[in-house]
């Protein structure tokens, strides 16, 4: 009933695949199986029964009876030959067969002698492993006993079929219970970043307010940063509203200079990722120091130029990120005669919402601010 | 503990966007009141209510390092009358355990957020 020039019509790999997308492999017993087995011991009158799977470098019991072993090594295995030849294998004496003789269940301990298996096949044709049943001393199958045997065989593969079909439904539930509670989390993070914009944007007015003297001048300020605040949102949105570049909020500022013949600013850092926390601080910040560069400072003449430059360092409290402006060739600069909303911000905003360090200093050449702050590593939406 | 003369009164601010805060803060002040913080951790200003008492307070409530519960508990058990001004309704499950508290949602012009605070104190005396 052997027959070896029989070409496999799938490779290896698929057949494993289509094994592990069964997700049965070291399960525990489960009586659906192991019922399988004691009727095919039963029916055959053999006091070993098992449904054996062939996994890469192992055999692995689904359920067995009399056997006593959840797996073995391949070379132990009678029924990866079994499993190649299509239906059902019969071999009455294993130790008269060159194939079976060599291997170590038939040579010695516990001397196997017969052996019957139907191969278990998925419904593409692929085998998986073989429903068997084994005996001590040689002997054969009647009819009906090999009829049976190849019955119970398909029975084993349709319940492998279903439970594959429940655990592909369960994998499909999570998979959607993942996705609503990730969309629960970006309502409710939406949510509080509306709110939190809308009392800024009123808490902007209020300080705006303050620091003008008409009210073109109010209104002018006031659109102006509420433009930037929705730039920097702008590339908030696009990591769903977590982390912006700081290059990019700095361009936002600068890039109506980009254009000039002559350069007019230089942004030396490295990539780093603001979190939202950060961001909007930040951007309002730089918003600020370009609009006083643009009315009294470096931009305010042809030859004036800013330099933006960061780093990142390591500290015991965590990262940190060190920024400087610096303003050259402006016209000569003074202290100034008011603190106006720029200096409240850069001043007192910053090191109350973000921990940050800040120094201000007017240096007759220009301008310079410097900052320290922690870099938290906080998102509250996960990452795709 | 601090007492300010005539309608002058200390209200503790509680809140983490500075920039709330800060102009909270000075339409307090141009309402005529002190301002204690603003704060923007529950720790810092239960540091401060170590050594003062305010005579009310805005607390936001949700803070860099939690609820302001704590906040609460201790000014509630000196009788400070307070008001919680908040963007998330969720937040009151928070604050369950308080029956009697005057709850505002943000946003709200500040200067309508003073008159609550004036009226609080009325209340209490």
């Amino acid at each position: 009933m052997l027959n070896n020039n029989l070409p496999p019509v799938w490779k290896e790999s698929d057949r494993l695949a289509a094994l592990h997308s069964y997700r049965v492999l070291d399960t525990p017993p489960e009586p659906a199986f192991d019922n399988l087995v004691q009727l095919a011991a039963r029916t055959c009158q053999t006091p070993i029964a098992l449904i054996s799977l062939i996994d890469e470098h192992r055999q692995w019991f689904k359920a067995e009876t009399g056997l006593g072993l959840r797996e073995t090594s391949l070379d132990r295995s009678i029924c990866l030959g079994a499993m190649l030849l299509p239906g059902l294998t019969i071999v009455p004496d294993l130790q008269e067969d060159p194939r079976f003789a060599c291997n170590p269940l038939v040579g010695g301990e516990p001397h196997l002698r017969f052996y019957a298996g139907a191969v278990l096949r998925t419904p593409d044709g692929v085998p998986l492993g073989a429903l068997c049943v084994l005996d001590y001393v040689p002997r054969d199958l009647t009819d009906e006993q090999a009829s049976t045997l190849t019955m119970l065989s398909r029975q084993a593969m349709s319940v492998f079929e279903l439970r594959r079909a429940l655990a592909e439904r369960d994998e499909r539930l999570e998979a959607a219970r993942q996705i609503e509670r990730r969309q629960t989390l970006l309502v409710r993070e939406l949510h509080h970043r509306v709110k939190n914009t809308l009392a800024t944007v009123q808490a902007l007015v209020g300080a705006t307010g303050r620091s003008s003297g008409s009210f073109d001048e109010f209104y002018r300020s006031f659109s102006d940063r509420i433009s930037s605040l929705a730039k920097t949102h702008n590339l908030l949105t696009e990591d769903y509203w977590q982390t912006a570049p700081l290059r990019q909020i700095a361009l936002n500022e600068l890039k109506p200079f980009a254009e000039s013949r002559q350069p007019r600013f230089m942004l030396i850092g490295p990539s780093v990722e603001l979190s939202a926390d950060l961001a909007v601080p930040v951007g309002m910040a730089l918003h600020e120091l370009t609009t006083n560069a643009i009315r009294y400072g470096a931009l305010s003449t042809p030859a004036g130029y800013v330099r933006l430059q960061w780093h990142l360092g390591e500290t015991d409290d965590g990262r940190q990120l060190r920024l400087e402006w610096r303003e050259f060739g402006g016209p000569p600069v003074g202290q100034p005669q008011h603190r106006g909303f720029g200096s409240t911000l850069l001043q007192r905003v910053l090191p109350m919402q973000c921990n940050a360090k800040v120094e201000v200093e007017y240096h007759a050449e220009g301008l310079r601010f410097r900052m320290q702050v922690p870099l938290v590593k906080q998102r509250l939406v996960p990452a795709y | 503990m601090i007492t300010l003369a005539g309608s002058k009164r200390l209200v503790l601010i509680l809140e983490d966007e500075a920039l709330i805060a800060l102009d909270l803060q000075d339409e307090l002040q141009d309402a005529g009141h002190e301002v204690a913080g603003p704060f923007t951790a529950c720790s810092a200003a239960l540091d401060w209510l170590q050594t003062a008492t305010p005579d009310t307070a805005i607390l936001d409530a949700t803070l860099n390092d939690g609820s302001c519960h704590s906040v609460a508990v201790e000014l509630s058990r000196r009788g400070v009358p307070f008001l919680i001004y908040s963007g998330h309704q969720e937040d009151k499950q928070l604050l369950a355990d308080f029956h009697h508290i005057t709850w505002i949602e943000k946003p709200i012009p500040p200067a309508v957020l003073v008159q609550e605070c004036q009226q609080l104190l009325v209340a209490c005396g």
